[in-house]
């Protein structure tokens, strides 16, 4: 017992040294003095005095706040930077900033309705005077279009990058997929209509009711939150050349319409609805989650399916090639019900607002902060963040930026060498320039181009490609259908939300039992008691409020472009 | 002495002298308040060093649990974080008007209980059963090696445990289905985690594996806890095995079984949601959902703060009244209570 | 009549045995499962198949975690905590626990019912964290022991334990002149070593997988834990696969290791640690009355 106490004291006095000294452990941060007033950042590379401190959220915790091109970011733009990194449950965390002022001093990176949160509550500043003086870059990138960053105050909020491509993104593909295996023993067939897709199914599901010894499923979907988006939703914009906004979608009256109402809603789900009949049908269509789905992909026995690109790309494909079975991989077409009709789904906003940056009201110096943002939209800048630095990540061949093979084979190996490398706070947020985006010097703003995707392709799907005339799955989209601004950009309607998640419970809870019906009757019985529902839950209040949203945008953006 | 008569008080003045009076002479004694009050600090001076062992720790536990509840007056306001507490406006019970009219409310509300209370039941037989069974184990090694292994799953994410559970019960050539089949109860796979009706119980014993071992560690150390000389008594008597459990050990594990019951208990309507969103999937909605989900969904994700602190509110009540329920049962049969 | 009682004797030990047998196969299986996922490819992983072997064996997993320069800090960060938190609590908890069940304490029924109201009420995430702020322990290492320094639950086991202990013993105590601290430390505290070896052990698991207050309260990296430091690695992964920010249209970025990979290596890190703990603590679980039985 006293061998007890002893041990005891001894816990106790190590507790108080450690109290005292465990807050005060000097971190590993890039934290320097911080001299206020004197800084000489811009777009100039002089040689600094004393460099701006600038304290910014960042949403990477892998990242090395000392790699390389951080280090050359700071020496360029005469910035040094303090970054708090947020994870996690993020919105929790931002909740949290704003109810106790805790944000990071000068900038934050939000989405746009977090903007809007933010702002009401005075917690970031409007930036339109800021760019007026300090934001010349800015200003010549965006040229007619920047009325875009304004709201219906006169104000800016945040920024980001536009969306102004020559060429549209290389790296787009469309939702269905379609085997390989099936499509060689079908000739390579043009697959325009979603009958199409159902007869060559049929056909083959007959003569191969089984692959490796399984049962063929010929059609298969998850959905990734049990939202049936990915399964459900998603496939109805596509297949009926719909502009995909969300859960709504706009006619050309500039009226907002809810999906799960819709003429073309009640066609997709009757084609589903078409392929249980005819047990071609997964069984665990809304039952399946990522990790059961991309097995079941891996195994090769899905014939085909509605799947996102940022599902197959860096999930389903990388797996499949690894086992080498490049049999099992799939060609991307986008299928439409009605082929004569125009498709408008392959849509392109002309801003990227999305993870956008502000500027918050605790900026001791926030005619610096613009500055620093304002580099970023020089080509320089964004090279430097895309590219990296010329001799140690690319390198210029016959006048065009070429990743170096040496950096090339270092990424394949390790992926995780971007985050001490390359990768900055502005990576995946709305601040870097789209894929295809050309800079003054003619060269590509980022190396993904179509060379690079291609180059990514394994030799099997080069064939496939060949045999339809197309070099990239990109090829297959029909035309960009440009538009100024998304309803998802402008922010959500605060007093429908709740409704708009009843909607969506709604439809969850019933899309199953529709699909799923055995017969027409019962399909058409099932569709009436939904959608009867739907609208007892208040689904035209939603469509109501979202008009209104989006009318106004539009006359407030009428003078833009075209 | 305060028991044995009825009408007499005995009090102690300054002096330490006994002086009885009367329930009348009391009544009319000016000093009596004061002399109240000296046996109070005395009392305090007896007992300083319980209250130095109590009373600053509970502090730090009531600063850090009830201070915070300034923040329920958000439930009767439409709170918006940008205006803090003083600028959001007023709604009185609107938010709690909305909770209780709103019929999906009542569905999660009885998938919550069901679920908890089927947990509930088949945890306390699972880990009382188990430490009994445990306890009469003689290898000492093989008893540590089973308990050590139990408990493991504990440890182990839902998200694994789920994956595990799906697995299991895949209609696609799934363990449980192929030996079904092979036994020829039917015919065909049979998709488990479909039908709705059969959740609960899906749920409850994924759960009940995950957390048996765990549980069982409390009981298995209140019964090393039992004094020995009782079996040895028992076995003198010539007691069997069985009679010695249910006669001797059971009975040392009632307090404590007793306690943790009813603070259980208390937990009934708050759940959490992870693993029921986990096993769960839109086919099973009506019968997966629990009433955490539906304050996440509900208040959390749409930004509505106040719905969700509204939700907390009752979950506290109705948490308190069950304790306060289960605790005056628990005193009316005998058994340990916690208040 | 002897032999029936061993026949019978020998039947249930079977049984129980083979139960017990089965359900700690039961158990072991996730373990076994986690262990081999985290040793195959995580690509391979991703077929599917994986039960108890790896089928392409790597140490990739592994690697990526361990090549995290900050790992070994927040892993010491994560030990001392565990270790200052854990004795301070069960410290705290004991002393609490003996003081409620003294009968003749007069706080005794209000201090009970604060403790245990307070398990079921919650202020909620922003005035927690505003008091938290206010009383200066946000980015400290003090958040960690502070706020939970006894737990509801523990106290409630522990006093329920020392009730039932026989009154003679604190009374003999007593009467020898013995002060409460005497009597608790000396005489109560020897053989209540079962409970507090229990109590010991959720306490020390509750520091050592903690993270969320780390998430909440404290963003300094020289202040995060191993706990944290994973989830992060996890989190990040998943994002980026899951049509997160990272991701999209724009870019497939390949990870190291997929976050299932990553899931069931975690798991191994921390839970592996615990796995050696407990049979330290076990031997407690077996000593305990003996002791008491003599002084009675």
């Amino acid at each position: 017992m006293n061998k007890m106490f002893r041990l005891l004291v001894i816990v106790l006095v190590v507790a108080v040294v450690a109290g005292c000294s465990g807050g005060n452990n000097g971190g590993n941060g890039t934290a320097p003095t911080n001299k206020p007033g004197e800084t000489n950042g811009g777009t100039q590379s002089a040689a600094p005095q004393e460099p701006v401190v600038v304290q910014m959220a960042s949403l990477y915790p892998n990242l090395d706040a000392n790699n390389p091109v951080m280090t050359e970011l700071s020496k360029k733009s005469g910035f040094k930077f303090d970054l708090v990194t947020v994870t996690g449950d993020r919105n929790q965390k931002f909740d949290l900033w704003l109810a106790s002022g805790d944000y990071p001093a000068d900038t934050v990176i939000l989405k746009p309705d977090y903007i809007k949160k933010y702002s009401d509550a005075g917690a970031i500043i409007p930036l339109e005077d800021l760019i007026e003086e300090h934001g010349p870059n800015i200003k010549k990138h965006f040229g007619e279009y920047f009325d875009l960053l304004k709201d219906e105050n006169g104000h800016i909020w945040s920024l980001y990058v536009s969306n102004i491509t020559d060429e549209p993104t290389p790296t787009m593909q469309s939702e269905f997929a379609v085997s390989y295996k099936m499509l060689e023993e079908a000739g390579y067939p043009e697959l325009k209509t979603m009958d199409d897709l159902f007869n060559l199914l049929k056909d083959y599901y007959e003569k191969h009711p089984q692959t490796n010894g399984q049962p063929t499923i010929p059609f298969s979907g998850f959905s990734y939150n049990d939202n049936t988006y990915e399964n459900a939703t998603g496939p109805i914009f596509t297949t009926s050349g719909l502009e995909n906004h969300g859960d709504l979608t706009i006619d050309e009256n500039d009226n907002v319409r809810h999906i799960f109402t819709s003429e073309e809603a009640k066609t997709y789900l009757a084609f589903l609805n078409k392929l249980h009949i005819a047990g071609m049908l997964d069984k665990e269509f809304f039952t399946l989650k990522n990790d059961t789905m991309t097995q079941r992909l891996a195994e090769g026995r899905v014939l085909a399916g509605a799947f996102p690109s940022w599902y197959m790309q860096p999930e389903v494909e990388p797996v499949i090639r690894a086992a080498g079975n490049f049999d099992d991989l799939y060609a991307y077409f986008p299928l439409v019900f009605d082929a004569t009709k125009p498709n408008k789904n392959f849509t392109a906003a002309a801003t990227r607002s999305n993870w956008n940056w502000a500027i918050t009201s605790k900026s001791k110096h926030p005619e610096e902060v613009i500055k620093l943002l304002d580099y970023m939209f020089t080509d320089e800048a964004q090279i430097l963040i895309n590219w990296g630095i010329e001799g140690s990540h690319y390198e210029v061949v016959d006048g065009k930026r070429v990743i170096k093979e040496e950096y090339k084979q270092g990424v394949a190996a390790n992926p995780d060498l971007i985050w001490s490398e390359i990768v900055t706070p502005f990576y995946g947020t709305s601040m870097y320039f789209a894929h295809g985006t050309k800079l003054a010097d003619g060269d590509y703003a980022t190396p993904t181009t179509r060379d690079s995707v291609r180059e990514k392709y394994d030799e099997r799907t080069k064939e496939v490609l060949a045999e339809y005339g197309k070099e990239v799955w990109a090829d297959f989209i029909p035309e960009v259908n440009f538009i100024l601004h998304g309803l998802g950009q402008l922010g959500d309607v605060e007093e429908v939300r709740a409704e708009a998640e009843r909607l969506k419970q709604i439809w969850n809870r019933d899309t199953a039992k529709i699909v799923f019906s055995a017969s027409e009757e019962e399909f058409e019985k099932q569709w009436n008691e939904t959608m009867r529902a739907l609208e007892k839950a208040g689904i035209a209040k939603v469509e109501e409020a979202y008009t209104k949203l989006w009318k106004e945008a539009t006359a407030r953006y009428s003078h833009i472009g075209k | 002495m305060n028991r044995r008569r009825k009408s007499i008080r005995t009090i102690t003045n300054e002096e330490g002298i006994h002086i009885e009076q009367t329930a009348k002479a009391i009544k009319t004694d000016a000093g009596l308040k004061n002399n109240l009050r000296k046996k109070k600090w005395k009392t305090f001076a007896q007992q300083y060093q319980l209250i130095l062992m109590s009373v600053p720790f509970v502090g730090i536990l009531a600063l850090f649990s009830y201070l915070p509840l300034w923040g329920w007056i958000m439930a009767f306001q439409k709170y918006s974080i940008g205006r803090g507490i003083f600028g959001s406006e007023f709604v009185g019970f609107d938010q709690f008007v909305k909770l209780f009219n709103d019929d999906w409310f009542y569905t999660v509300l009885r998938n919550t209980l069901a679920m908890s209370l089927m947990h509930l039941i088949t945890s306390f037989a699972g880990a009382i059963g188990l430490a009994l069974l445990l306890n009469e184990v003689r290898s000492r090694l093989f008893k540590r090696t089973i308990q050590t292994i139990t408990y493991i799953p504990h440890f182990v994410s839902w998200v694994v445990i789920a994956s595990i559970v799906t697995l299991v019960l895949s209609p696609d050539f799934g363990p449980l289905n192929e030996l079904l089949i092979w036994l020829g109860i039917v015919d065909e796979p049979v998709f488990f985690l479909s039908k709705e009706k059969w959740f609960w119980v899906i749920h409850t014993m994924a759960g009940f594996w995950k957390e048996l071992g765990w549980s069982t560690i409390i009981y298995l150390a209140v019964l090393a806890g039992v004094d020995p000389a009782l079996y040895e008594a028992a076995d003198v008597d010539g007691a069997g095995r069985f009679r010695k459990m249910i006669h001797i050990s059971l009975p040392g594990l009632m307090p404590t079984a007793s306690i943790l019951l009813i603070l259980n208990t208390g937990y009934l309507i708050a759940t959490g949601y992870e693993s029921q969103m986990l096993l769960g999937n839109n086919l099973v909605m009506e019968y997966s959902q629990v009433l955490d989900l539906y304050a996440l969904n509900y208040s959390m994700q749409i930004g509505d703060y106040s719905y969700g602190v509204a939700i907390s509110m009752f979950k506290s009540v109705v948490s308190i009244v069950l304790v306060l329920l289960v605790n005056s049962w628990a005193k009316r049969v005998g058994q340990s209570t916690v208040l | 009549m002897r032999s029936r009682t061993k026949v019978g004797d020998g039947l249930f030990n079977v049984f129980n045995n083979t139960l017990l047998l089965l359900l700690g196969i039961a158990t072991l299986y996730p373990f076994l499962n986690l262990l081999a996922v985290s040793l195959n490819q995580s690509l391979d992983t991703m077929r599917g198949g994986i039960y108890l072997w790896p089928r392409e064996f790597t140490l990739d997993n592994y690697r990526l975690i361990f090549s995290n320069d900050r790992l070994f800090d927040s892993a010491a960060l994560s030990v001392l905590r565990t270790l200052i938190g854990t004795g301070l609590s069960v410290i705290c908890t004991i002393m609490v626990a003996y003081a409620l069940s003294r009968r003749e304490y007069m706080l005794r029924k209000s201090l009970n019912a604060i403790i245990v109201v307070s398990m079921y009420v919650n202020g909620g995430i922003i005035p927690i964290y505003l008091m938290i702020k206010n009383l200066g322990l946000t980015n400290t290492f003090a958040v960690y022991i502070i706020p939970g320094l006894i737990g509801a639950f523990n106290v409630m086991i522990m006093r329920s334990y020392f009730d039932q202990l026989p009154d003679g013993l604190v009374e003999s105590a007593k009467l020898d002149g013995a002060n409460e601290w005497q009597t608790l430390f000396r005489v109560v505290m020897p053989i209540s070593l079962p409970v507090i070896a229990t109590i010991t052990l959720f306490i020390s698991v509750g520091h050592w997988n903690s993270w969320t207050d780390n998430f909440l309260y404290n963003s300094k990296e020289s202040l995060t834990l191993l706990q944290y430091q994973l989830m992060q690695i996890l989190m990040q992964t998943t994002e980026q696969v899951s049509g997160g920010i990272g991701s999209g249209t724009d870019d497939a970025i390949l990870n190291f290791t997929t976050p299932q990979s990553i899931r069931a290596t975690m798991s191994m890190v921390v839970t592996l640690p615990i796995l050696f703990v407990y049979p330290f603590l076990q031997k407690y679980f077996i000593k305990g009355m003996t002791l008491g039985a003599m002084k009675e």
